[in-house]
């Protein structure tokens, strides 16, 4: 999809035409959805934000700057979102002995089956690894693992510095590594798991 | 070797962007400290399974349930656009009712004061300049005021409904001063 269609879709959109938003949504919706349930770990809330995201971006829709990418644009809406959701949860309880599937130890020699790496399998035990992190860090690894975000792009929306978002990407990949082993080598029992 | 510059490695690694001569220090790095190999290994293997991760679609409802909730806002939106509208030309109406009902008795009291005066030749020679001051000026700024309040009406009722409140006061304020100065003409 060409910057120049989304353009004048917003340009539509903000004259009024919800078609023309429409088309907006039904572009973004995926990316936007990917984001909040990566980040909040449940897809009623996930829904609920991502519903939440597309009305703050009609409602900010004059304020968009067409230089930048709307993508970006809309996936920072999204991301200030679910912080914020994030914060709002407060003492929430997290357990630390959610299991790890198998197939994610990293203790393991055994290569990942195909078709898990694929699965509606992978996403959850891979979600149930993220949800392990900070919102911060969790925010650095979506960004760059799952849109592609250059560091100075995860610096830009986090408002920090590319060696500071280096820094915590290494960090966050020791700590999923370390969560995933430590994982592997427990027995499953019975936990909580964030709601 | 300090820690960051072996995570600047290991990071560059990561992302293949390791030139010949920092490849070289990284094997370096790990021949001399084999925790650093494992270190490398699990980033390399959280790496790897991050890259292409999957993406969570959005519901098929998703879509549809949004641009609902936007025909609502908007709909609430016009509908309090509307009431606001109503609402704010009844307050209209009773503004310039109120103007109509503080100016009445001032315009009756220079009139008295005319009436007045014909018993008394000296008196109306005092009162007639101030009196006649007094009406020229009063349906000036009402007509002055009231041609901005209308103006501003399109753009802003509630301004213009602001300042028709401000014109009973702003004409008893110039009321005043000029009895005041007609009294201390007569003094």
């Amino acid at each position: 999809m060409s910057d120049p269609t989304i353009s004048q879709w917003v340009h539509a959109a903000s004259a009024g035409d919800q078609d023309a938003f429409a088309e907006i949504v039904y572009t973004f919706q995926d990316a936007v959805y990917n984001l909040c349930y990566r980040m909040l770990n449940n897809r009623v809330e996930a829904e609920d934000a991502a519903q939440e995201v597309f009305l703050k971006a009609y409602g900010n829709l004059h304020r968009y700057d067409h230089n930048r990418s709307f993508k970006t644009w809309i996936l920072s809406i999204a991301s200030n979102h679910c912080i914020d959701q994030i914060r709002k949860r407060r003492m929430q309880y997290v357990s630390i002995d959610e299991p790890i599937p198998a197939t994610l130890s990293l203790a393991s020699d055994d290569p990942l089956p195909e078709q898990a790496s694929l699965s509606r399998e992978r996403s959850e035990a891979i979600q149930a690894l993220l949800n392990q992190l900070e919102p911060d860090y969790r925010l650095a690894v979506v960004l760059r693992y799952w849109y592609d975000y250059s560091y100075a792009e995860i610096a830009a929306e986090m408002d920090t510095t590319e060696s500071a978002i280096k820094s915590r990407l290494f960090r966050a990949r020791k700590m999923l590594a370390e969560k995933a082993v430590s994982q592997a080598d427990q027995p499953p029992r019975n936990s909580l798991t964030e709601g | 070797m300090s820690k960051n510059r072996v995570q600047q490695l290991m990071q560059s690694a990561l992302d293949g962007d390791l030139d010949e001569r920092a490849q070289a220090e990284l094997n370096r790095i790990m021949d001399d400290d084999p925790s650093q190999v494992a270190e490398y290994d699990a980033q390399k293997q959280v790496d790897d399974l991050l890259r292409l991760p999957p993406m969570e679609r959005a519901p098929g409802r998703l879509g549809v349930a949004i641009m609902a909730r936007i025909g609502q806002v908007l709909a609430d939106q016009q509908r309090r656009k509307g009431m606001s509208s109503e609402l704010s030309e009844a307050q209209l109406r009773v503004a310039v009712q109120l103007v109509t009902v503080t100016t009445l008795p001032l315009l009756a009291g220079a009139g008295y004061l005319l009436l007045n005066a014909h018993s008394n030749p000296q008196a109306i020679e005092r009162l007639l300049a101030p009196a006649l001051a007094l009406l020229v000026m009063v349906i000036d700024a009402m007509t002055i005021m009231l041609e901005q309040a209308e103006a501003l009406y399109e753009d802003d009722p509630q301004l213009a409904l602001a300042l028709l409140t401000l014109i009973p006061s702003t004409l008893l304020l110039m009321a005043q001063e000029i009895l005041q100065g007609a009294e201390n003409g007569q003094l």
